[in-house]
């Protein structure tokens, strides 16, 4: 055989499959869109996967019933958001946005999302709530033990001036009248502490108190989760041990006061306590769905408004409508907009691990 | 006291040690010999061990040669794996944990087995090919898809066989010292002795890497270039074979290789750094006996394989993994004429495992049964028709058959073409975490199994003595059953079930050609994989959605290479592509396809009976920014020079 022939032959068969490729290769489009929070946007965090630091803050206008940004926080920056979007809270026209495994705050303005500052150098960040010039974050401080922290920002500089250590593993936290409460899951206390004087205290509310809200009244609500208790061989929980949770209120002037509602089954522990805008009715997650309960319901509701198991529940100030978020953290998740009565409306896609919701008026 | 943090931490300690982990690999380079079956037996030393073709008529086979491996002397099985092969290999960053991908399917499904034992960790299920240093390896053998069972578990998209290391005749020492990019160091000795009745080997290899490379970051402060954080590496291998010959056809075998990785885990860029690292330490030694007959042949090997895995980070306390195999294997081959053989075999597994998130230590044993028959009815067809059935604890697997053929349809005096196909059925064990973690684990999970087939063509042409040229097309389908997931339960904690049906089809097409004229040599080769993976059906509690892309499997892969020698000088160039990834099971985030240009230039000499080379090696020659894991940084344009010598 004649050698050139063959080497064309040859150069033939081995561009062809990088031709090939080439070819049919095109990743898929990206679309490019406009950032904007628009007034009565609802903005949803997505907790993103971990350690893929893709968190996203998706934006949904309830009157187009779409989502119009899956990722606000990317198109007005030109960044990633960061791992592990925790929590985020709006206050004075700036979003503040925990990271949790970026061991941040990130500041945005509203309603261009456009990013203003970052409160860095954190340990494991939770929540965020803020009063004046001043940004409370709460924080782990480690998985294994040590107790938490509150950690006090200036939010001229955006720096740690001074921090509190409260309980274990605190989660929420609310600022009512010169005073932060939060909410130390890894044990049974709410800390108080005093924003003057930093003076910490505590009060005993139910086992792994996990979301605060404050009612028209000016009671404090502390929904409880129950402590959980694992058999000796960790192959399952100790029912026999595991605590039902509890919903716990008190007049922030009396904290020993406190009227306590303990839930049926140990088999679920009760969450993401949210309070409509008029501050009469509660909302929680509990047994694979959500549960309304009036600020003077003699007690807990049995009968769920919604059956489906949530990972994020929002309630819209304006309408008293419901918002939920599913998913897995390997893909996208899902929110539906239920009406007020629980009734499906609309559903949209969002970012990974929609777990809350945060309504711009 | 176990409150919130339990089902938190618990939930991120399932997910970094339950699926998969942490970790990354040096950019290196180079050509590939994509070789076929049974016929390219190529001409190494062969003290054990038949290759694995023999009773794999109709399966691919992606195969890399000592000469391809010999530029990768100081890199990983994960390196020249990505650098010549369009196998898909996810890498956490340069050095770090890489999972290999056959087929679609992921890194558990996928057996690495050295002396006929699986290396894949029994905790994890999968191997983490950048513990593997070449530098252990004769040659590699990438078996793809089920028919891959006869290995036993886990070969459900296919499997690694590492060619153990053998001594050639008379007296060789080798060395090598390497410098590179990022702080690479690497030194390497090796030195063999081998007569007529003994033959001994020794090697040792020693690497670290600072792997401080820059990367471009977008912060609040605006575009900067960082310099990568917590990324270090130091890695060592030690091998110790011997050989002896017990009368006439007796032999005696012992084989030993210890690995030892110390990482830190370069964090994802936009985490914190925690400062993880990891420690994996790894011993395996295998004794061996064979006995030959004018028509049989009796081999008995046993084996204790250990492992180690301690992990830790700012943010949780020391996760110790301690894991060990005792096994057994004894098989009789039966050869009644010179076109019939018959391997009869069996096999004993004895894990132990202390792992801290098993609470517990925990003991598990395996066994297995298996018959391999090849069967030529002339010389143009070859058959093979193997079964092999595993007896685990919990549910039985199904016994696994694979039948495969091989059919010479034309053939002239300088050509071959033959037609190949096979079909097979596979399975795989649940690895230890799935079932002992606590909580989560599942003692219930079903062994996962896959049927696959394929059908593809192999040609190939010698003019003469000076050109040789081969190439291969392989179209396949696999549907993997009662794949695992890790979901949630009610209480958060994230626990593996036997969730969905995946199918993955696609076409596999490779070519090479060595060609010589006067004092030139020249190797090249070219790959292609078009590989689509899907899950086809689930339980509703599976929320990830049917019909799209699994995330990180690219549809498109490519490799091309060239290897030139003239004169004793050495010149190579090599070029990768990988196609985008989704990142996502929704297939709605991804990864943009890259490209990555390798080139090296050598000169070797001749002094007495030593021969020197100087290598230098250049990686990303196109300085591409592309990630191969979303959020992980990968080096730039890098290189390292090597300087090598050998004595016979």
């Amino acid at each position: 055989m004649d050698n050139r022939s063959f080497l064309h032959r040859l150069a033939t068969a081995c561009a062809l499959p990088l031709a090939l490729a080439a070819l049919v290769s095109c990743d898929p489009d990206g679309e490019t869109i406009t950032p904007q929070a628009g007034s009565n946007s609802v903005l949803v965090v997505n907790e993103g996967k971990f350690q893929s630091a893709n968190a996203s803050v998706s934006v949904y206008e309830p009157g187009a019933k779409a989502v119009t940004n899956k990722d606000i926080f990317r198109s007005a920056n030109n960044r990633a958001l960061g791992d592990v979007a925790q929590s985020m809270t709006v206050t004075d026209g700036r979003g503040y946005i925990v990271v949790n495994n970026s061991k941040k705050v990130e500041v945005v303005s509203l309603p261009d999302f456009k990013s203003v500052g970052v409160i860095g150098k954190l340990r494991l960040p939770r929540y965020f709530a803020a009063e004046g010039n001043r940004g409370y974050i709460t924080q782990y401080r480690a998985y294994d033990g040590l107790p938490g922290q509150v950690i006090v920002v200036d939010l001229t500089t955006y720096r740690a001036i001074d921090s509190v250590s409260v309980g274990m593993y605190p989660e929420q936290i609310l600022i009512s009248s010169g005073k932060a409460y939060v909410a130390n899951s890894g044990e049974n206390t709410v800390s108080i502490i005093d924003l003057a004087s930093k003076a910490e205290s505590k009060v005993v509310v139910g086992e792994s108190p996990n979301s605060l809200a404050l009612d028209r009244n000016g009671r404090l609500w502390v929904l409880c989760g129950g402590k959980i208790v694992y058999l000796p061989d960790y192959s399952d929980l100790d029912y026999a041990q595991t605590t039902a949770g509890t919903l716990v209120d008190f007049l922030p002037s009396a904290p020993a006061a406190q009227n306590r509602r303990t839930f049926a089954s140990n088999r679920s522990q009760p969450g993401r306590l949210k309070l409509n805008a008029a501050g009469d009715q509660l909302y929680f997650t509990y047994l694979s769905g959500v549960y309304r309960m009036g600020i003077a319901d003699a007690t807990l509701p049995t009968t769920p408004i919604i059956r489906r198991k949530l990972i994020g529940l929002g309630i819209d100030p304006l309408d008293n409508s419901i918002y939920g978020g599913t998913g897995t953290f390997s893909a996208e998740g899902k929110i539906i907009h239920y009406s007020n009565a629980g009734a499906p409306l609309d559903s949209a896609a969002v970012g990974i691990g929609p777990n809350s919701f945060v309504f711009v008026k | 006291m176990h409150y919130a943090f339990s089902r938190r931490s618990l939930r991120r300690l399932g997910l970094l040690f339950g699926s998969a982990v942490l970790a990354c690999p040096l950019a290196q380079v180079q050509a590939q010999s994509v070789t076929d079956t049974a016929r390219h037996v190529l001409p190494t030393v062969q003290v054990q061990a038949a290759r694995p073709a023999k009773y794999a008529a109709g399966s691919r086979f992606t195969s890399l040669d000592s000469t391809a491996l010999a530029a990768y002397q100081g890199g990983t099985v994960a390196d020249v794996l990505s650098a010549r092969t369009p196998l898909h290999l996810k890498t956490y960053g340069p050095g770090q944990l890489a999972s290999i991908s056959i087929r679609g399917t992921s890194a558990r499904h996928t057996a690495v087995l050295w002396h006929g034992f699986a290396l894949n960790f029994p905790t994890l299920g999968e191997a983490d090919m950048a513990l593997l240093p070449v530098a252990g390896v004769s040659r590699i053998d990438v078996q793809h898809g089920p028919a891959a069972s006869l290995y036993g578990s886990g070969a459900v998209g296919g499997a690694v066989v590492l060619g153990e290391q053998t001594a050639p005749a008379g007296t060789r020492l080798g060395g090598m010292a390497e410098v590179g990019s990022f702080g690479t160091r690497t030194l390497s000795v090796s030195g063999s002795q081998r007569d007529g009745r003994v033959s001994i080997r020794t090697g040792f290899m020693v690497r670290d890497a600072r792997n401080d490379f820059t990367y471009t970051s977008r912060e609040f402060a605006g575009v900067l270039r960082r310099r990568q954080q917590n990324a270090a590496l130091q890695q060592s291998s030690f091998q110790q074979d011997l050989t002896v010959q017990v009368g006439r056809r007796g032999e005696l075998s012992a084989a030993a290789w210890l690995t030892d990785a110390n990482r830190q885990i370069q964090p994802s860029m936009g985490a914190a750094n925690n400062h993880a690292r990891e420690r994996d330490q790894s011993a395996r030694v295998v004794l061996g006996y064979r006995q030959r007959g004018l028509r049989s042949e009796t081999v008995v090997r046993v084996a204790w394989f250990g492992d180690l895995l301690d992990y830790q980070n700012d943010d949780l306390a020391t996760s110790h993994s301690r894991s060990a195999v005792r096994q057994a294997h004894l098989e009789h081959t039966l050869r009644w004429r010179s076109n019939v053989s018959l391997r009869l075999g069996a096999e004993a597994q004895d894990f132990v495992a202390r792992v801290d998130g098993y609470r517990r230590s925990v003991q598990e044993q395996r066994y297995a049964g298996f018959a391999l028959l090849r069967y030529d009815p002339t010389p143009r067809l070859r058959l093979t028709l193997n079964a092999r059935q595993a007896a685990l604890p919990g549910r039985q697997p199904p016994l696994t058959p694979t039948l495969g053929a091989e059919w010479e349809v034309w053939r002239t005096n300088q050509q071959q073409l033959w037609l190949k196909a096979s079909t097979a059925r596979s399975y795989r064990a649940p690895t230890l975490n799935e079932r002992y973690w606590r909580p989560g684990g599942n003692p219930n999970l079903i062994p996962e199994t896959s049927v696959g087939g394929e059908s593809g063509l192999h040609y190939e042409a010698t003019t003469s003595s000076q050109l040789r040229l081969q190439a291969d097309l392989t179209a396949y389908g696999l549907v993997v059953d009662d794949w695992v997931q890790w979901i949630p339960d009610a209480n958060g904690v994230y626990s593996p079930r036997n969730l969905r049906q995946v199918r993955t089809q696609g076409l596999e097409a490779s070519s090479q050609l060595q060609w010589q004229l006067g004092g030139y040599a020249l190797r090249a080769g070219a790959g292609y994989a078009f590989t689509q993976a899907r899950k086809i059906s689930g339980y509703p509690t599976d929320a990830d959605p049917i019909g799209v892309q699994l995330p990180y499997v690219p549809l498109h892969a490519a490799t091309l290479h060239t290897d030139h020698e003239w004169r004793g000088w050495l010149l190579t160039a090599s070029g990768t592509f990988t196609g985008f990834r989704y990142t996502s099971a929704s297939a709605t985030e991804y990864l943009p396809s890259y490209r990555l240009l390798n080139g090296s230039v050598g000169r070797r000499f001749a002094v007495g009976r030593w021969q020197l080379t100087a290598l230098l090696q250049g990686y990303n020659l196109g300085n591409a920014d592309y990630q191969n894991y979303d959020a992980r940084a990968m080096p730039g344009r890098s290189g390292t020079l090597s300087l090598r010598a050998n004595w016979h």
